[in-house]
């Protein structure tokens, strides 16, 4: 609901929030902070850190207004700096990386090459369990910090492929071929779960 | 187009269902779909766990206290 509320209001003018107009801030920070807490919880896995990185996204916004010079909007900035945030505390924990090159596993044809199943068709119950929720948690985890940070831009934040590639200094085709295949790992990886389903409802 | 969907034509369709392509540019690709089961698979389990991140993504939410906490550290609480 308050989600809703404010996506409606406009942000402060960049002139106030330049003066130090404490009243902008409250509404910029109103407006902004379910969004940039969800992208850094999306991000880090983790509660207390995406509060952590909320607070330091708004203390460095208000830290450096002043030198905002508008190339980009207020939003694609601020995702900027909380998204900076949230990588720079992922590049801290060890890092289990998988090179973004070697998740790709349709290049070869070896999961094509088998029948898939098509699990959309489980009934909406099936989708809407707590088990559920941990898989979709359990196969993001998998995801490497390159994609899974377009993935949740785009996917479910909706944001443009330009402001993705503004937000994360790439360019626009990396931006495609990560969320492709971001989203082929996460089908790839939750199905293995919801072939079960499929088998357990359908199968003899 | 016999093989099934590679790189480049899934990322025409990706752009189809994003709403970023034509149905002309993806002529080829939506005519695979209808007679490719694996690969209209492939795209229907790709559309359903993108709506079902969504979902989930929509119970993450910032408790009012952790709002408290922010207003606060940014020296806003009155404001909140």
């Amino acid at each position: 609901m308050v989600m809703h509320q404010n996506k409606q209001e406009n942000p402060p003018s960049i002139e106030l929030l330049k003066s130090g107009d404490r009243e902008a801030f409250a509404r910029l920070v109103h407006l902004y902070s379910p969004m940039l807490y969800r992208l850094a919880y999306r991000m880090l896995g983790d509660a207390h850190e995406a509060e952590d990185v909320l607070q330091e996204t708004f203390m460095n916004a208000f830290r450096h207004i002043v030198s905002f010079e508008g190339r980009s909007s207020l939003k694609t900035w601020l995702y900027r700096i909380a998204t900076n945030q949230a990588l720079m505390r992922l590049r801290k924990r060890k890092p289990p990386l998988v090179p973004v090159e070697e998740e790709w596993t349709m290049a070869d044809g070896t999961t094509m090459t088998k029948e898939l199943q098509d699990w959309c068709c489980l009934p909406e119950e099936e989708f809407m369990t707590r088990e559920v929720q941990t898989q979709l948690e359990r196969a993001s985890a998998q995801l490497s910090t390159a994609l899974n940070a377009v993935f949740t831009l785009r996917d479910l934040h909706g944001l443009s492929t330009r402001e993705t590639a503004e937000i994360l200094s790439i360019s626009e085709p990396a931006v495609k071929t990560r969320l492709l295949r971001a989203r082929l790992k996460l089908r790839e990886l939750l199905s293995d779960y919801f072939s079960e389903r499929v088998e357990e409802r359908f199968g003899d | 187009m016999t093989d099934h969907l590679k790189e480049e034509e899934l990322l025409t369709l990706c752009a189809y269902l994003d709403g970023q392509a034509n149905e002309t540019v993806c002529q080829a690709v939506l005519a695979h779909l209808e007679v490719c089961p694996t690969c209209r698979a492939l795209a229907n389990t790709l559309m359903k766990t993108i709506s079902l991140y969504r979902e989930s993504d929509q119970d993450v939410v910032l408790s009012e206290d952790a709002r408290e906490r922010l207003f606060s550290c940014l020296a806003l609480e009155d404001l909140s």
